[in-house]
């Protein structure tokens, strides 16, 4: 029974648990006894609220929900159906420390917005999933609490930054998790794992009580085994939040519907040349030079099932994308350093203390010893980008890269409904491998940073096994076409699956 | 451009101590994504406008009314838990703050020192 619960869909879950057929409690048990059995060797959670600490219990919250069950109390649709958070979401009582040992006792006064809509839909919380120190890292092994493994391959990372989400989602340790992606840190992870992931539209889903990596580009997404899971979980999460400048109204309007009766609908309707009328683009720029010739492979397999949907495919290029990774690496960096400045020692977390020294020593001391080596060179990389001198050939290029790339897409978008491309040139590394160039890490960002610079809506798909490993098929969307996304998304997902691509997922 | 001396000065203006050896692999690593990200100069004529968010923002207004932020914001969180039951009794064995000055408390738990309600930082005077 317990197998059968961590491998469910969210329906199930939730149609078990009105026919009476689990409980609440089950499923929670399930879920914890299933990181028990994992999480030693995968480390996906940093902590786990399954009790043990001073944390409230996920156990408790959903035996609450259970009483309120059978007493006939009406629940919310996602009742009793469990989750994980990225460490980057402040939960109200749960340590929060965005995988840095800096932040490592911090236990936040208030809840996220998007925590609070997760315990009011009485979704009890698994724990808090693993990361790369301030999602700042492409593989998880720049967590400050030890790098995460691969469920489908222990040898192999799990991608970052949202590594153990995806690993947590990918190997049953959770069916949902929250994560967010400031140049991929959902997405790619999803690749590497064979789950799906999903960066909204910039605004979408509200970043009040989220830790700050770079503001402009980070957006909160869920994580999940399908995409109708993962559209439960954004119709939950989605919404306008006056706590966030950047939140975006339509996303509370009328003119935004339910995402899951969207995918739903999308998926009733395969039968017969289901894309008719869709127009893709296919990326030039992100299908040759520096992506695997089994990603590439896996890719075009997967645009030839659009065409044979009644989908029209055209290759199209975005001469901007040259000049995309490097903008990011400018504005994110510059975001970081200034958003990294409040951790002083002063309010939050650990310090460094002795006798007779000064406020200055103390915080260069407590940065200097707590900040791991990717938050330095960011950190470093954004003072220098920021200081006089250099501002305007740095950060001002970048931005207007920015815009240019905006200009671009704008231009495809009207032409094209969706624009598709492999989400990460290769499959996942290996765990521990000796880089001694930060950029060719980097450049695993190469295909999802463009989602972020332009703040328009990306997913990623399963698509197929490479050398046993999965990869994954990105679909980028214009600013508001979420559900767009979602419907094409969950079509792609349903007929590979009838038509028996392996993905290698739990 | 990114000899051990600039790193260094670098560290000093973000507050961050590292030593030689750090200080060497940093200017390496870092002298390297700063010749890769210097391509974006070839765009620098091609537009004015310069793009900081990536979609339109409208500005949220509150009233312009003084009060202490802490306190203020307790009151709203504590008005919002009470509002919801399940919050409340789904978090209810956490000492919920339910006035000002325990909300106050409550945060300033979290910090690496503290004394009556407040910060502690080394002292910043001198003695005389």
């Amino acid at each position: 029974m317990n197998e059968k619960i961590t491998t469910a869909s969210v329906e199930q879950l939730i149609n078990w648990q009105k026919n009476g057929e689990v409980s609440a409690e089950l499923i929670t048990k399930s879920f914890l006894d299933k990181i028990q059995q994992l999480n030693p060797e995968l480390n996906a959670y940093i902590t786990v609220c399954d009790g043990s600490n001073d944390f409230p219990s996920a156990l408790d919250t959903a035996k609450k929900i259970d009483q309120m069950r059978v007493s006939g109390e009406k629940l919310p649709q996602m009742a009793g159906v469990p989750i994980g958070l990225k460490d980057m979401i402040c939960t109200r009582g749960i340590e929060t420390t965005g995988g840095s040992q800096i932040l490592k006792t911090w236990v936040p006064p208030y809840n996220a917005t998007l925590a609070q809509k997760i315990i009011d839909n009485c979704m009890p919380i698994l724990g808090k999933h693993n990361l790369d120190e301030f999602a700042m890292g492409s593989t998880n092994e720049f967590s400050g609490f030890g790098p995460v493994k691969n469920p489908l391959d222990t040898s192999k990372v799990p991608g970052g930054s949202g590594g153990g989400s995806a690993a947590s989602v990918a190997s049953g340790m959770s069916i949902l998790a929250v994560g967010t992606d400031t140049g991929g840190s959902i997405r790619q992870p999803s690749a590497f794992t064979g789950t799906v992931g999903f960066k909204p539209t910039y605004g979408a889903v509200s970043r009040f009580g989220v830790l700050e990596m770079s503001s402009s580009l980070d957006q909160p997404g869920p994580v999940a085994r399908s995409v109708l899971d993962s559209a439960y979980l954004f119709d939950i999460i989605k919404g306008y939040d006056p706590k966030d400048s950047t939140s975006q109204p339509f996303f509370s309007s009328k003119d935004c519907s339910s995402t899951a009766q969207t995918v739903k609908q999308a998926q009733a309707r395969i039968s017969d040349q289901p894309l008719k009328g869709v127009r893709i683009g296919v990326i030039k720029e992100l299908t040759g030079e520096g992506f695997e010739t089994g990603v590439l492979d896996n890719f075009k397999q997967t645009v030839r099932l659009i065409e044979d949907l009644g989908g029209s495919v055209d290759e199209v290029a975005i001469p901007m994308q040259k000049y995309a990774l490097s903008a990011y690496f400018l504005i994110m960096p510059a975001e970081v350093s200034s958003n990294l400045a409040r951790f002083d020692g002063v309010r939050y977390g650990q310090r460094v203390e002795r006798e007779n020294m000064s406020v200055a020593d103390m915080t260069r001391e407590t940065r200097g010893k707590f900040f791991g080596n990717e938050a330095k060179r960011r950190i470093l990389l954004g003072t220098h980008i920021l200081s006089a001198g250099y501002y305007d050939a740095y950060y001002g290029n970048a931005l207007k890269v920015r815009t240019l790339l905006q200009e671009e897409l704008k231009e495809h978008f009207s032409k094209y409904d969706f624009l598709v491309s492999p989400t990460a040139p290769t499959v996942a590394f290996n765990l521990g491998e000796e880089i001694t160039d930060p950029m060719t890490r980097y450049s695993a960002d190469i295909a999802t940073v463009t989602a972020n610079l332009a703040g328009y809506p990306a997913i990623s798909i399963p698509n197929g096994l490479s050398e046993n490993l999965p990869t994954g098929f990105q679909i980028l969307g214009s600013a508001f076409k979420d559900n767009e996304v979602y419907a094409l998304a969950g079509v792609l997902e349903e007929v590979m699956k009838q038509q028996g691509v392996k993905q290698g997922g739990k | 451009m990114f000899n051990k001396d600039y790193v260094k000065k670098l560290c000093d203006l973000a507050y961050i101590q590292i030593d030689e050896t750090q200080a060497e692999k940093l200017s390496e690593e870092l002298e390297s994504i700063n010749n890769a990200v210097q391509v974006v100069d070839e765009v620098k004529d091609k537009t004015d406008i310069k793009t900081v968010n990536p979609l339109k923002l409208t500005n949220v207004f509150r009233p312009d009314k003084l009060s202490i932020f802490l306190e203020e914001n307790a009151s709203g969180d504590c008005q919002q838990m009470q509002k919801n039951d399940f919050a409340k009794s789904c978090f209810a064995n956490l000492p919920l703050a339910t006035n000002a000055s325990d909300f106050k408390q409550e945060v300033i738990k979290s910090a690496p020192n503290s004394l009556d309600g407040q910060f502690v930082v080394p002292k910043i005077l001198g003695d005389d």
